[in-house]
């Protein structure tokens, strides 16, 4: 019979793996369930149990590169990603080394996973931005959206925490929140998107991102292959970006700096005798 | 002058110093913890502007009132720009402001010259300390150091900057004393050099020069991710094999992190004597190239440029060089060594390390490269393995070189009506 196995997280997963390996069960023979429903009646009696703290004889020894790389790719969201990394450490199991090769067939889809992952961490890192909230405001004093393709609230999350310091913060995705009060982190449910409104600071942040750019080097495919459009609707700065290349354009790629500049009246020096 | 008006012109002064990295600091973190922010070995881009260029620190001057007049620079005291000076609570509030925000990962802080070059290190080193001891603030700080400097002002600043940076901007003395008369090449390399050896000694937590008497305390931390410079191509008829030289020299040196080349990028109202065209920004690219091949992959100057002169703007430097010792191709990727698999067109470090692994657990095969992402066009001609080889009609270079080089640039058709536009 096949076994149904119910996997959400990591964990889930892994304590499930832990069981299904001991029990020598091959990867096709298994089909993993991700939502939340009640248990059904099929669902595989001996991985449940196993939730509980596995024995000794149930572990499986992996590297810590090799557990890291499949916790990254855990976070990825695709059709069936819990199947794939049962069967990559399948495969380990049977001392095939050479599935976390790039080179291999299953190995490049790893690498894959894993670099899409950890790109759209990178990505989360430097495009969220967050807004201050008035000063009279209750709730948390900056919020910010952001819409990750990946599963990766939890380890941003710490980023985060790291770098905000002591004030507190909102992070809201479609798939779920985190806020941070000072102390601890809480993660809650999908919520609607937070209202929020500019400020000087980020009147300032539009004015710098104007005229730290250099017209007569406009090279707009470089920006493109690193800043992808995608990531365009939740910048403020972005909503310049098609001005700016005009601009640049239409002045055939003469001086550097921007009309607001030249416009200003300038001092000059004399020089020394 | 508003602050608004203030941060456009100091910004736009700044641009033209292309250092961006916020990478190199050591481990910090406000978890828990008064203060804010935080580091980590690697830097963030949070942003790019259209021209290619990321946004990762707030770059800007303290002021570009400047008593110098270097030819090449905006800032001159010659030059008729609309000038203006933050106050070091401005520029530690824009800091904040936008470190919150996740805008930015810290600051860059240069300035025009104003009283002395003392004066001048002194308000740079002021903000730095006022940031981390008043504010707590744990981000990236990277400060320019103005070469005539007092020794103890640049010690006092690398206490609080992650890295510091003077510019060398050209690279013979010939062009200094020609383009930037204040400036002395000697007074800047004697700054690189107290920053090394400031660096060396935190690093081996002895104090250079001392001689057999080593200090129980450790040396105060100093500039953790090191120095960089930079360098202007295309200012003056400096060519690339001597620019690529004094790179070496100072890599050597200065245990550099970085040597920047910055393309010359016309300035309004420029002086007579300086090329008034566009910046050269593909001789730019080739430099960038020629240096990562220099340093990540066992090259040496004479192995990329022979004589003197400039790199090929067609093709890379990597690719020329395969192209100019074809005796060492086809490659067996089962049998040669690692650095030569690195030098074949189209396999980077990263894929011949890859590769070399692989082959400890089987032979290698076409379709791995396939998987390993490698551009088969142009390795074709350059590898052999057991199921691939070589198209049987051997490529001539010059074929091949034709068949890779970058196409022509195309030319506007009525450049003064665009420009006029």
């Amino acid at each position: 019979m096949t076994p149904i196995v119910r996997a959400r997280d990591f964990p889930e997963w892994r304590s499930a793996a832990r069981s299904l390996l001991a029990r020598e069960v091959p990867p096709d023979a298994i089909t993993w369930v991700t939502d939340d429903t009640e248990p059904s009646l099929f669902e595989d009696a001996a991985v449940a149990e196993s939730t509980r703290p596995a024995s000794p004889a149930a572990t499986l020894r992996l590297p810590r590169g090799v557990l890291d790389m499949l916790e990254t790719a855990a976070m990825f969201r695709g059709p069936d990603r819990w199947a794939f990394l049962y069967r990559v450490v399948w495969r380990w199991r049977r001392d095939e080394f050479s599935v976390i090769s790039a080179a291999d067939a299953d190995g490049a889809r790893l690498h894959r996973m894993v670099k899409a992952v950890r790109r759209c961490i990178h990505d989360m890192h430097a495009y969220l931005r967050f807004r201050e909230q008035p000063p009279l405001h209750d709730g948390p004093r900056f919020v910010a959206w952001y819409e990750p393709e990946h599963d990766i609230l939890r380890p941003v999350a710490q980023h985060f925490a790291q770098r905000m310091g002591s004030c507190s913060w909102l992070i809201a995705t479609p798939q779920g929140i985190v806020a941070w009060n000072g102390e601890r982190l809480e993660f809650g449910p999908a919520a609607e998107r937070p209202p929020t409104q500019a400020d000087l600071a980020e009147a300032l942040w539009l004015t710098y991102y104007r005229n730290t750019f250099n017209p007569a080097r406009l090279n707009t495919a470089a920006m493109q292959s690193h800043m992808p459009q995608r990531h365009w609707k939740n910048l403020p700065e972005a909503q310049l970006i098609p001005q700016l290349v005009t601009e640049a354009e239409t002045a055939a790629r003469g001086p550097a700096s921007p009309s607001e500049v030249v416009a200003k009246h300038g001092t000059r020096r004399q020089p020394a005798t | 002058m508003d602050i608004t008006d203030k941060l456009a012109i100091l910004a736009d002064a700044a641009k033209y110093d292309v250092s961006c990295a916020s990478s190199g600091a050591p481990s910090r973190s406000s978890r828990g913890k008064e203060g804010l922010g935080s580091t980590s070995g690697m830097g963030i881009c949070h942003s790019f502007t259209p021209d290619g260029r990321c946004v990762a620190l707030l770059k800007i001057l303290l002021t570009n009132f400047c008593v110098y007049d270097c030819q090449y620079c905006i800032n001159r005291r010659s030059s008729n720009v609309p000038r203006a000076r933050f106050s070091a609570e401005e520029v530690v509030r824009l800091t904040l402001d936008f470190y919150r925000r996740n805008y930015i990962d810290g600051l860059f802080l240069s300035s025009g010259i104003i009283r002395s070059a003392d004066y001048t290190m002194e308000q740079l080193a002021r903000i730095a300390r006022s940031l981390r001891e008043e504010h707590l603030f744990r981000g990236y700080i990277h400060l320019k150091t103005i070469p005539d400097a007092d020794p103890l002002l640049v010690e006092l600043a690398g206490r609080y900057a992650d890295r510091l940076s003077v510019n060398i901007e050209l690279p013979t003395e010939a062009g200094i004393r020609r383009l930037a008369p204040e400036k002395r090449l000697g007074s800047i390399r004697r700054t690189m050099h107290h920053i090394h050896c400031k660096i060396e000694e935190r690093k081996t937590g002895r104090q250079v020069g001392k001689g057999s008497r080593t200090s129980t305390l450790r040396p105060p931390r100093f500039s953790p991710a090191g120095q960089s410079t930079q360098m202007i191509v295309g200012a003056d008829a400096t060519d690339d094999f001597t620019i690529l030289h004094t790179a070496e020299a100072l890599y050597g040196s200065y245990q550099l992190k970085r040597v920047y080349y910055s393309a010359f990028s016309p300035i309004p109202h420029s002086p007579a004597g300086l090329p008034p065209g566009p910046p050269p920004l593909l001789r730019e690219h080739r430099l960038y190239q020629a240096d990562f091949l220099l340093r990540g992959y066992g090259f040496r100057i004479g192995e990329l440029i022979p004589a003197p002169g400039n790199l090929a703007l067609d093709i890379d430097p990597k690719l020329a060089w395969a192209l100019a010792h074809r005796e060492h191709f086809p490659v067996d990727l089962n049998r040669a060594e690692e650095w030569l698999i690195a030098r074949v067109p189209g396999i980077g470090v990263r894929n011949a390390r890859r590769l070399v692994n692989l082959r400890r657990q089987r032979r290698i095969r076409y379709a791995d490269l396939i998987r390993l992402r490698c551009p088969l066009k142009k390795i074709e001609s350059f590898v052999h393995l057991a199921d691939f080889r070589p198209p049987r009609v051997e490529l001539s270079s010059e074929t091949l070189k034709r068949q890779f080089a970058a196409p022509a640039a195309q030319l506007a058709l009525f450049p003064d009506i665009t420009a006029m536009a």
